[in-house]
């Protein structure tokens, strides 16, 4: 007989989280250093392999984002703002969604611009490094912000 | 009860007929989902609570799904 059951599986990291979340928080990791190697690509003037890194990475959490943070967000914290952004819980996942939407938008708005003539001439930019260079940034903002979220939602309660 | 992330009492026999109200004690969120698909509550923010009344004998395991190591079971009794 097959039972049908609605039970989750925990994740594999030793924390309270569930596993979708834990998988979140590897493909998030993994996902920067590949940023990373992307930079390298393009200060070796890799160009080609310089973009697709990078727009595989953008699109790859493009997808986490639907498929697991969004959600989340949705159900544990859309309905508390703005009255409970006074606690850490609500606070550090709002700032993390914050940081996180403007990379992952800016990034989207640099594919275009780079790989793209979808974007009018003047939305281009031409200063690339500093677009670039700015993306990094923000993208490593918000993955500080989103460890800090996996921290105070899984571990800090549990220890 | 919810609290601490635990639910206590566990398990909480019943009998047939009861109404059972969850109350989350914590200030983080946390849901009350039967392992069975019996019943399912939204995230429950401090101090929010979810009620369900059990029609059948049996026994009822749940979890939070935000949190899965927290479990509990309801034991309705005739």
């Amino acid at each position: 007989m097959i039972v049908a059951t609605h039970l989750p599986v925990s994740g594999f990291l030793g924390t309270g989280a569930t596993f979708a979340a834990d998988v979140n928080f590897i493909v998030q990791l993994a996902m920067s250093g590949a940023l990373i190697v992307g930079v390298i690509l393009a200060k070796q003037k890799r160009y080609r392999a310089h973009g697709a890194c990078q727009t595989t990475v953008l699109l790859l959490n493009l997808w986490m984002i639907a498929l697991t943070m969004w959600p989340s967000f949705r159900e544990q914290v859309v309905p508390r703002i703005p009255r409970a952004l006074e606690r850490p819980y609500y606070a550090i996942a709002t700032v993390h969604m914050l940081l996180g939407s403007s990379a992952e938008l800016l990034g989207i708005y640099v594919v275009l611009v780079a790989g793209t003539k979808l974007a009018p001439q003047s939305l281009r930019f031409t200063n690339w490094k500093r677009w670039m260079r700015i993306e990094l940034a923000l993208w490593m903002l918000a993955l500080t912000w989103g460890i800090g979220t996996y921290y105070e939602w899984y571990v800090a309660p549990f220890r | 009860m919810i609290d601490n992330f635990v639910y206590r009492p566990v398990p909480l026999t019943v009998k047939v007929g009861t109404t059972v109200t969850w109350i989350n004690h914590d200030d983080i969120p946390h849901t009350v989902d039967s392992t069975q698909g019996k019943f399912k509550s939204a995230a429950l923010d401090t101090d929010d609570k979810f009620e369900f009344r059990f029609t059948e004998a049996g026994e009822y395991p749940f979890y939070c799904r935000i949190h899965p190591k927290m479990t509990g079971k309801i034991i309705v009794q005739p």
